[in-house]
């Protein structure tokens, strides 16, 4: 789960730089409080979130002409009722969107995909990784 | 007056469940996320977290009684609880359950059960500090209040 990794003042100015406000933000993850703590996050950096609680209404929803309406996806790759990878492999094979994916462990490895590039492991210590690590667009 | 000092209270006591490792910068964060559109969120977030987790700790408890030695089972309950934990600075609570997940891998059940009983037990202990901590805060009042002189 990439909650708390997005502290408000220094790494909320270094996604704003990269990430337009009203960016359109799609979170899954089946824990409710890991849901809310990064919704409300997400929308203090001025983002605008739509949090879905499995992997099968992300992509139905995605499929549904839902691409056009998200400009970033962050999922949690470690659910109980979907393979989450399953889900990762879906948006890299048939949707042109970037992903942030976690495991959702304490270690807080993000690895980030773009539309084109493989998956790139980004280290943080509880901070957003940057953005210069070349990690998807 | 009377709010400060409850507010000077609610300070101490949630600097001692840092000092003690109850929470982590977590749930600073949590409380950061606070404001004018959503006065009380850090409660409505604990609260949200107590009561999905006393859901969780039944799944586990289910979990080890309906399948004895099904260690993936059980570790994967645990991550959801352990994720919870994370998200609001839930410090010794998580790392109960990083010991319990670390007994999985060894598929040491009896590692396990006594893991578990750690983790209800630092679960009921947080539940009731953080408690106490809202108690005092929702007693004070707003922060501005806390400065005006005289009664309310």
């Amino acid at each position: 789960m990439v909650s708390g990794n997005q502290r408000k003042g220094k790494e909320a100015t270094l996604v704003e730089d990269k990430f337009p406000q009203g960016m359109r933000v799609l979170v899954v993850d089946d824990n409710p409080v890991c849901l809310k703590v990064l919704e409300v996050l997400l929308r203090s950096c001025k983002y605008k979130p739509t949090m879905v609680m499995d992997a099968s209404t992300a992509m139905k929803m995605l499929k549904e002409g839902g691409e056009e309406k998200i400009d970033l996806v962050i999922t949690n790759v470690r659910m109980q009722n979907m393979d989450g990878f399953d889900f990762l492999e879906f948006i890299n094979l048939e949707m042109d969107l970037p992903v942030i994916a976690s495991p959702g462990g304490p270690q807080m490895v993000v690895m980030a995909y773009g539309p084109s590039d493989g998956p790139v492991a980004v280290e943080q210590d509880g901070r957003y990784p940057a953005q210069e690590q070349g990690a998807g667009s | 007056m009377e709010y400060a000092n409850l507010r000077r209270q609610a300070a101490s006591l949630k600097r001692s469940l840092f000092d003690q490792g109850y929470l982590d910068e977590q749930f600073c964060q949590v409380e950061d996320l606070q404001d004018e559109a959503s006065p009380n969120f850090a409660e409505e977030v604990v609260s949200l977290f107590f009561k999905d987790s006393a859901r969780l700790v039944a799944n586990i408890e289910q979990a080890m009684e309906k399948y004895p030695g099904d260690f993936n089972r059980w570790d994967a309950h645990m991550q959801q609880l352990k994720g919870s934990c994370f998200s609001i600075g839930a410090s010794k609570m998580s790392n109960e359950c990083t010991s319990f997940r670390n007994s999985c891998a060894e598929e040491n059940a009896e590692g396990c059960r006594r893991s578990f009983q750690k983790v209800k037990r630092e679960h009921a202990i947080l539940r009731q500090k953080l408690e106490s901590y809202f108690q005092l805060l929702r007693q004070a009042g707003p922060a501005r209040t806390a400065t005006r002189s005289g009664g309310k």
